[in-house]
This record gives C-alpha cells, sequence and structure tokens, in this order.
C-alpha cells in the first residue's frame, strides 16, 4: 500500500519535472542560441555557447535583411498611442454603462459583449476593404484606430465591472458639491478605479505586443512592421540565410519585454486573464 | 482632467494628419512606375527611367517592393494606377484582364520602336513569348525577361567523378545507381512547391512522350487529356525513380530554398529548377561551386521535340486607367531596346524576350541556358497554372500525394482529369484556347 | 432640466467609444455576411451578386473539407490534453514544496510570449537540422525520425504540441483558480470518510470542479477552431494540405495571393457557424450537472 503510494508520487514528481523542463528548456535554448554562432548552432543544439556572439543581436536590430529595431518602435508607438485613446474613452463607455441608464445603455453593453465572442476572422476581409475605403490601410494609425476598435469589448466589459461595484453615493456626494458629471467622473470615479486601470491596461499591452493576424492583413510596407510581422519575416529569411544567431537573438528580443513584464506583474496579469475568462 | 482630453485630442490628430499611408509627393510625377523588386532589384529600371526622362525631360516615379501586388490591388480597386507596373508572381493578372484593367497594347506594337520613325516595335519580342501576353486577340501583357525551366546538375561532382550528363531516361537510371554508389542521392526537389516537379518531371516527360498536340489538347482541357497514357507513363517514371531511391530523403518536407542549397552544397547531384536559380541562391553558393543547366532527359522513342523547353515570361503591363499611358508605353518601349536589353543580360544574368545587341557577353552560368533557348523549336508553358488556380492546386496535390508514394500513376492521372473536369464544368472560371 | 443633462452626459460620453466600435466592428461585421453573397476577384469594383453559390461551392470544396476536418482533428486531441494535463499540473500548483513555488511561477511563460514567436519557436525545435528536439531523440538513437513538419502524417500532431504547449498554462491558471474555490470542509468531511487520493478525487473534487470544466473545454474549442497564426508559421498548412485549417485557407483565398474576398469571408462565416455549432454541443452535453447523477 504504501509503496504504491510511493510510486505515484515518483511518477508525479517526474511528470512535473519533464513539464518544467518543457517549459524552460525550450525557452533557455533560444537565450543559449542567441548566444552562438551560426556554425556552432548547426553543429550542436546542446552545446553551450563558446565565445558570446553579441553581435547577433546588432544583426537581428539593424541588419541587412530585417530592421527589428524600427519593428520595435513601431510597436511601442502603436501600443502606446493605442492605450492613450483606449484607455480614457473605455473608462467614459463603461462609467456611463455602469451608473447611467437610458434607453439603449442595455443594447449597446450586450453589442460590447457580443464583440468578445465571435472570431475576429469574420470581419476580416470587411475590415481590410473599409481601411482600403478610408485610405488607412497599410498605415500605422489605420492599424491603431483597429486595435482601439478591437479592444474596446473586453475593456469596456472589465471596467464596467469595476465602476458597478463603486458605491453610487460617492458620486452624488460630488455631485452636490457642485461637481458638474464629466468633473465627477474625471476627479472622483477614474481615480477610485485605478486598480481597475492597470489590469486593463497591463493586460490590452501585452496582447497588443504580440498581436499577430489584424497586422498581417492591414499592413503590409516592410517600414510599417510591427514587431511580431519583422520576427515572422526574419525567421522566414533566416531559413536560406542560414542567419541562425541573429533569429534566435530576434525571438529574445520581441519575448524579452513581455516576460519581464509578466514576471513583476504575475498577479495582475493574472486577474486579467480570468475575468477574461469566465466571462461566458 | 483635461490633461486627459487634450493627449486623447492631439493623439487623435497626429495619428491622422500624420504619417499617411499613400505618400504623394508635391508635384505628381509624369510617370509613374511600380515594379516587383525579387533577386534582380529595381535598379537597371531606375537607371532607364533616369535615361529615358533626361532624354523626354519627363519626370519618372519608381518604386519596388517584393510584395507589391499588395499595394497593387487596392490602388487598382480604386482607379489609381501607375503607368507601368511589373506587378510579380503574386498578382493575379489574368484577373486584371478579364476586369477590364488592362489597355490593350496592340496599337502601341504596330508603332515604331523606341527613337525610330518606321518598322514595327512588335518585331523587338520574341513572337512565342508574346503571345503568352495575349487574351481574345488583344495584347495585354508585354513580357521583358525570361526564364526557362530545366534541370541543374552539380558540374564539379559530374566532373570529379567522371559522369556524363544523362540525356534518356535510361541513361538517367544507369547514372543514379553510380551517384548512390558514392553515397550521394541523384536527385532532390522543392517538395513544399510542387509545381516546381509538375514541370520539371511529369509534363516535360509527358511532352516528350506525347508530343506539342497531346500538350495542347491538356493546355484547353479537353475531355480525356489529363489522363492520357503519356501523362501516366511520365508519372510512372517519378514512381520508378521514387521506388529506386533516388530522391533525397526528406525533399518532400524541404521548400525552394532549403533544398537548392542541399543540392548546392552537394548532397544531391541534380535538382529541377528554372533559369533563376543562379541568382537567387548567389548569395548562400559555398565556395567553388559549380553547377550547370540541362534539359530533363528525354523518353526515348518519344513524340515529343527533343530541344522542347518550358519558358515562363515576366511581363510588364499599362493599367487601363493610367493617367499617363502613351509616356509608360514610351518608357517601356525605351527599356525593351536592344542596348538596354544587353545591359541587363550583363547586369543580371538572365534571357531576355526581346532582341538583344549583339556581342552581349553572358555570365558563365547562362551559356548554356542560352544555347539550349536559342537551339530549341518547341517552346511550351504552363500558363494554366494562373488561369485554372483551382485544378493547379488539385494538380500540385496530387503530385505530392504521388512522390510521397501515396498515388498509384493512374490514379494520379484520373486525379487531374476530375480536376480538369471539375475546372472545364465550372460556368465562372474563364476558359483559354491555345492554337 | 437634471434628468436632460444627465442623458446628454451620458450620450457624449460614450459615444467616443460606441462611435469606433460601430464603425470599425459591427459595420464590417454586416458587411460580412452581404460580402459572402457577391463574387469579386478583389481587382477592381466588380462584384458580381451569386447568392449562396460560395457556400455551395464551399460544400464541394475537398480543401475547405480537408481544413474543416483538420481543425477537429485538432480540437480532439487538444481539448484531451489541456483537459487532463491542466488539471494534474493545477492540483501540483496547489502544493507546498519548492517544486510547487516554480511550477507557479514558470507556467504561464508560454502563454504570455506571443504566438508568432511560439510558432517560429516550434518551427525551430523540431527543425531537421538544428532543432533541440530532433537532436535529442538522435541521441536517444532514434535514427529514422520523421521531418515532423515536413512530414504529412506528423505535420498536424506537431501543431498540436505547439498548442497545447502555448496554451496549458491557462488551463491550469483556470483549474487551479476552481481548486482554490472548493470550500476546505468538504475535504474535512472526506477525510472523516476516509476517503482519500484519487478517490477523493473522482468522488469530490471532479464534480465540483465541473463548471470550470465546462468553461475550459469550451474555451478550448473555440481556440483551437481559430487556429491560425501557429499552423501559418510552422507549416503554413502544408505539407499538402496535410495541416490546412479553415483560417490558414481563408487566409489563401482572401489574401495570399488570391483576393477572393466573397469567397474567404463565406469561410469565415461557416468558421464562425462551426465555432457555434461545437460550443452549442459542448454546452448541451455539459448541461446537467453530474452531481445529480452520480446520487
Amino acid at each position: 500500500m504504501k509503496a504504491l503510494r510511493f510510486g505515484w508520487r515518483g511518477v508525479t514528481v517526474l511528470f512535473v519535472l519533464a513539464f518544467l523542463l518543457g517549459v524552460t528548456g525550450p525557452l533557455a535554448w533560444v537565450l543559449a542560441s542567441s548566444l552562438k554562432s551560426a556554425t556552432q548552432i548547426a553543429t550542436d543544439p546542446w552545446a553551450l555557447p563558446t565565445t558570446l556572439q553579441w553581435d547577433n543581436y546588432a544583426n537581428a536590430w539593424n541588419g541587412a535583411s530585417t530592421n527589428l529595431g524600427r519593428a520595435f518602435f513601431n510597436s511601442l508607438f502603436v501600443a502606446l498611442a493605442t492605450m492613450v485613446v483606449l484607455i480614457p474613452i473605455s473608462a467614459m463607455a463603461a462609467y456611463v454603462l455602469a451608473k447611467y441608464a437610458f434607453p439603449g445603455s442595455k443594447a449597446i453593453y450586450a453589442s460590447f459583449l457580443a464583440g468578445m465572442m465571435f472570431p475576429q476572422f469574420l470581419v476580416i476581409v470587411p475590415l481590410y476593404l473599409t481601411m482600403v475605403d478610408l485610405s488607412l490601410a497599410d498605415t500605422l494609425p489605420g492599424l491603431i484606430l483597429v486595435y482601439i476598435a478591437f479592444s474596446l469589448p473586453f475593456t469596456v466589459f472589465v471596467l464596467t465591472g469595476f465602476f458597478h461595484n463603486l458605491p453610487d453615493e460617492l458620486g452624488e456626494a460630488a455631485m452636490l458639491d457642485g461637481c458638474g458629471h464629466a468633473k465627477t467622473f474625471w476627479r472622483v470615479m477614474l481615480p477610485l478605479a485605478r486598480p481597475g486601470l492597470v489590469v486593463v491596461t497591463i493586460f490590452n499591452l501585452i496582447g497588443l505586443w504580440n498581436e499577430y493576424n489584424l497586422a498581417l492583413v492591414l499592413v503590409n510596407s516592410e517600414e510599417r512592421f510591427t514587431l511580431p510581422l519583422a520576427l515572422a519575416k526574419l525567421s522566414n529569411t533566416a531559413q536560406y540565410t542560414s542567419d541562425w544567431g541573429a533569429m534566435f537573438a530576434a525571438i529574445v528580443i520581441t519575448m524579452g519585454p513581455v516576460l519581464l513584464v509578466y514576471w513583476l506583474l504575475k498577479e495582475k496579469i493574472q486577474e486579467a486573464m480570468l475575468a477574461g475568462a469566465v466571462k461566458g | 482632467m483635461n490633461r486627459w482630453y487634450v493627449a486623447v485630442v492631439s493623439t487623435l490628430a497626429l495619428a491622422l494628419v500624420g504619417c499617411g499611408g499613400g505618400s504623394k509627393g508635391a508635384s505628381a510625377p509624369d510617370v509613374e512606375v511600380v515594379s516587383f523588386q525579387g533577386g534582380y532589384g529595381i535598379d537597371q529600371f531606375e537607371q532607364s527611367a533616369k535615361e529615358w526622362s533626361e532624354k523626354t525631360g519627363k519626370t519618372v516615379a519608381i518604386t519596388g517592393n517584393p510584395r507589391v501586388w499588395e499595394q497593387l490591388k487596392p490602388r487598382f480597386v480604386k482607379g489609381d494606377v501607375p503607368d507601368l507596373t511589373w506587378p510579380g508572381w503574386g498578382m493575379d493578372t489574368w484577373g486584371l484582364i478579364y476586369d477590364g484593367q488592362l489597355l490593350d497594347l496592340n496599337p502601341a506594337l504596330d508603332s515604331p520602336p523606341y527613337g525610330a520613325t518606321e518598322g514595327k516595335w512588335r518585331d523587338s519580342f520574341d513572337p512565342q513569348l508574346l503571345a503568352l501576353g495575349q487574351y481574345e486577340g488583344k495584347q495585354y501583357m508585354l513580357p521583358y525577361h525570361v526564364n526557362i525551366n530545366g534541370w541543374w546538375y552539380n558540374k564539379k561532382l559530374f566532373d570529379q567523378n567522371g559522369w556524363k550528363v544523362p540525356t534518356t531516361f535510361d541513361e538517367l537510371l544507369a547514372l543514379n545507381d553510380q551517384i548512390k554508389a558514392k553515397g550521394i542521392a541523384p536527385l532532390t526537389f522543392q517538395g513544399q512547391y510542387p509545381y516546381y516537379m509538375l514541370y520539371g518531371f511529369v509534363y516535360s516527360w509527358a511532352i516528350a512522350d506525347g508530343g506539342n498536340d497531346m500538350w495542347k489538347a491538356c493546355v484547353n482541357l479537353e475531355p480525356g487529356a489529363w489522363n492520357n497514357p503519356h501523362i501516366v507513363k511520365a508519372a510512372q517514371m517519378v514512381a520508378t525513380l521514387r521506388d529506386r531511391g533516388d530522391f533525397l530523403k526528406g525533399s518532400l518536407g524541404l521548400d525552394h530554398t532549403t533544398s537548392q542549397l542541399e543540392f548546392l552544397k552537394g548532397n544531391a547531384a541534380m535538382i529541377p529548377c528554372g533559369t533563376w536559380l543562379y541568382s537567387e541562391m548567389e548569395n548562400v553558393m559555398p565556395e567553388g561551386t559549380e553547377i550547370e543547366f540541362m534539359l530533363p532527359p528525354f523518353v526515348a522513342g518519344g513524340a515529343g521535340d527533343p530541344s522542347a523547353v518550358m519558358v515562363s515570361i515576366e511581363p510588364w503591363m499599362v493599367p487601363a486607367k493610367a493617367k499617363h499611358p502613351q509616356d509608360g508605353i514610351d518608357l517601356y518601349k525605351y527599356m525593351t531596346t536592344p542596348e538596354k536589353a544587353k545591359e541587363f543580360v550583363e547586369a543580371k544574368g538572365t534571357l531576355m524576350a526581346i532582341k538583344v545587341a549583339d556581342g552581349v557577353k553572358y555570365p558563365p552560368h547562362l551559356v548554356r541556358p542560352a544555347q539550349i533557348f536559342e537551339n530549341s523549336t518547341y517552346k511550351w508553358q504552363a500558363e494554366f497554372r494562373s488561369w485554372y488556380p483551382r485544378f493547379s492546386k488539385a494538380a500540385e496535390d496530387a503530385m505530392a500525394a504521388l512522390i510521397d508514394g501515396k498515388m498509384a500513376p493512374q490514379q494520379f492521372a484520373d486525379a487531374l482529369e476530375k480536376a480538369a473536369d471539375a475546372t472545364r464544368n465550372d460556368p465562372q472560371v474563364v476558359k483559354h484556347k491555345v492554337e | 432640466m437634471r434628468r436632460r443633462g444627465r442623458i446628454a452626459f451620458a450620450l457624449a460620453f460614450i459615444a467616443p467609444a460606441v462611435l469606433l466600435y460601430a464603425g470599425l466592428v459591427l459595420w464590417p461585421l454586416l458587411r460580412a455576411f452581404a460580402l459572402s453573397l457577391y463574387h469579386t476577384r478583389g481587382l477592381s469594383t466588380k462584384k458580381e451578386f451569386v447568392g449562396l453559390q460560395n457556400y455551395t461551392d464551399l460544400a464541394k470544396d475537398e480543401i475547405f473539407r480537408t481544413a474543416v476536418t483538420n481543425n477537429l482533428k485538432l480540437l480532439v486531441v487538444v481539448v484531451v490534453a489541456v483537459t487532463v494535463l491542466g488539471l494534474l499540473l493545477a492540483h501540483v500548483t496547489e502544493g507546498k514544496g519548492p517544486v510547487a513555488k516554480v511550477l507557479r511561477s514558470v507556467y504561464l511563460f508560454p502563454h504570455v510570449i506571443s504566438i508568432v514567436v511560439v510558432g517560429i519557436l516550434w518551427q525551430f525545435l523540431l527543425h531537421p537540422s538544428i532543432g533541440i528536439v530532433t537532436a535529442t531523440f538522435d541521441r536517444l538513437g532514434w535514427k529514422d525520425q520523421p521531418t515532423w513538419l515536413g512530414d504529412p502524417s506528423t505535420s498536424l500532431l506537431s501543431v498540436a504540441v505547439a498548442f497545447v504547449w502555448y496554451g496549458i498554462g491557462f488551463y491550469i491558471m483556470l483549474f487551479s483558480a476552481a481548486l482554490k474555490g472548493v470550500p476546505g470542509d468538504v475535504f474535512e468531511a472526506a477525510e472523516l470518510d476516509g476517503t482519500r487520493g484519487l478517490h477523493r478525487f473522482w468522488t469530490i473534487t471532479w464534480p465540483l470542479i465541473w463548471s470550470i470544466r465546462r468553461v475550459v473545454v469550451v474555451h478550448a474549442a473555440i481556440a483551437t477552431l481559430n487556429t491560425f497564426a501557429l499552423v501559418r508559421l510552422m507549416t503554413n498548412g502544408g505539407p499538402f494540405r496535410a495541416s490546412e485549417v479553415t483560417l490558414t485557407y481563408l487566409y489563401e483565398q482572401g489574401f495570399q495571393p488570391n483576393s477572393f474576398y466573397g469567397y474567404a469571408t463565406a469561410i469565415a462565416v461557416l468558421n464562425f457557424l462551426l465555432v457555434m455549432g461545437v460550443s452549442s454541443v459542448i454546452l448541451a452535453a455539459f448541461r446537467r450537472d453530474p452531481q445529480a447523477v452520480r446520487r
């Protein structure tokens, strides 16, 4: 009986160790490979780098085939510009949906909820055509507008929940003090919703940093590539230029910031993910 | 509080005003050229444009892009088009023709060539290749450089081992045994893109065995054309190579560059490919590589023309809604003068669909293809790949299945016939008839 | 007056979000259903109304059928794998030892890095000449292992493995949230009954986390049916369609290099219906709380 239980334990421990290796191994391999020379990468995947090839990073960042540096700044610009617009307008909308019932407000809320349900690809062709009509296809402003629109459902949903939980009395007190509706929102309610704002900001930033599908369809000039597009292209060219080192360096550059942010803000991120998952 | 407002409004304003997409210069150029930018770059076209501009006093704006069709498609939809374009392999040029988006260039072809007062521009082009750009008697596309398809072999390996280039299938089989004895794979192929195998193996051998009329019936999708005995025989030849283990292991999973690299490294002795292989792989060619072009080994006793060679053109065109179509045409006339053609050959190492000035020096890897092209009395094409994309997809899938051993030769031919039948009976597909 | 001010404020405040959302999400959504009834080459303003023909063509389209089949195969493998592995590992994260601690901090890594990174990473892990996975198998003496992504019999499986690697952390998180929610006194009662280990799991935990299992299965099913980037980057649907999924086929028909917008949109609509259909089936299967059955 005891032996059997110990056997189970052993199996479990082995299984968990295998899983840990499965998760961290590939990431460690990428990190190690990003500091190896192309020949070393091709000869023995298990070997550790002999001399650290920091050149790989320079080649990836500003190489002949792909300019990851530019893509990095494109991604940064797109993500920040999106957030600067998205957060205030979502907060405004969420506040209204939580605290101001008016004819049709339920329908609006429902339509935002529906937006979290349907697949992006359902609208991707007409979306592209709409952007062509607006002369915004293949432009970063166009991509930013699309990102804002597509991030609204989730952001509004989470923030509505937050505003809903703030007591009505706070707003009423502010109104009695002579603040208008708008002033009440900016001065009193928005600061109180800060935890919610932090959650949606982090969650959206990670999502935007990683976004591929919409960018792939809406952006096709290389100088406007975001990081995922540039990385995908680089991996494609690495196939025949055999510049493996630069490619692994590019992977590290792409995933580094996200892993760092995740490491610092684990709880917040999990909170946001759970909020999004249990919406059904 | 108001900081938010200011931030939002100013960002939106900045975003919408600044860095817009269609970067239009202050003054529009007289001629706008948009070109595919592949292995040959666009520097030669830029040079021509500069010279033409100096001669005529008109301004030219020329841009290139490796995925140029993605930019061109929305422009065609909006009617904001360049005056001259080479839209690259990703553009459905036949679709442009069906939708009335291209100009008929017959009148221009009947006018004199650049800088002349008599003669016809038409005579600058190889007539067989010019015909590839026609539809219903109108000329929509004009070829510039041309690729021929065949095989490449590793000359260094062949010389070292005293191997002779095989001219018939039987010679090929005998040679393959010698190659395998050296521990080298006789053949590899671009497994992820099965049309390389269709062109280099099946179509080539079916034509060698069945002749020109058989091929015409196939191209015209005539009933029973695609599962005729010659197609089955060609498929059987591929199956023979497969069963003898003459293909490099794992070739099916390779893309074009990887398989070509395997060939260049000497891991396989031969590979089917077009004349572009050299310029495509130039940057990664191992030191001291010597490769040479050859025609696919012929089928002994076949009804076909032993000099038959497959050609494909890289066409230029003038959009129907171009603002200055005549200037676009004139610039292209200048690009197609024999001197310019000569410069292009010497700079890029490619064959041309237009007359080249005398005394042209072909780069070493092109000497043999130029001879083959010159001496060929039958140039065939597989343009139906863009006419009938569904049929071609089915053919490619069947090709991969055949080479993978999942299909027998007869099944392969039947699959092609079935796909041809579906295309033939599909009222939406515009049909082409070659004479 | 006050009341009207309220409404005016509400409308003004909600307007920017609603306008952007309506213009760039809802409007294209309506356009999608209309567009799928047309034929277009996307090369001019020409478009021809064809009614349901795109749909009838798709019904006959063998590639589309292959893609749907592949989608469903992926779905089954991924759903089973993430449910089983996710639940097992979630149990481990609840532990107190150092292993549990390490596990807690890394299990979400694969899920927060971009799906593009995951696709490329797995492409190179399985690469025949530089991949560490292939090299490891080789060292262990598996001399004729398949070229994972280049072999039609293994390419879809490779995608599934990458998908599970990417998604598993998320489902571990969901399960562990659910396990935290199992009230402690239930276990205390079980201890008194002498119910332990696997038996305890089957009789108590499994029924109690029924609702989160439903969430996991639905979520994983939808995510699988919407697979695109992973397949595009790892195999591009190949070799010869062995790993084609509906969305990679949609992309080919709509953007790369064709532009049959009507046909591509019809694929999108059918994919959406497939998602709805599969979700309904799963929800129906989970309709009854199993605790009611076991008594």
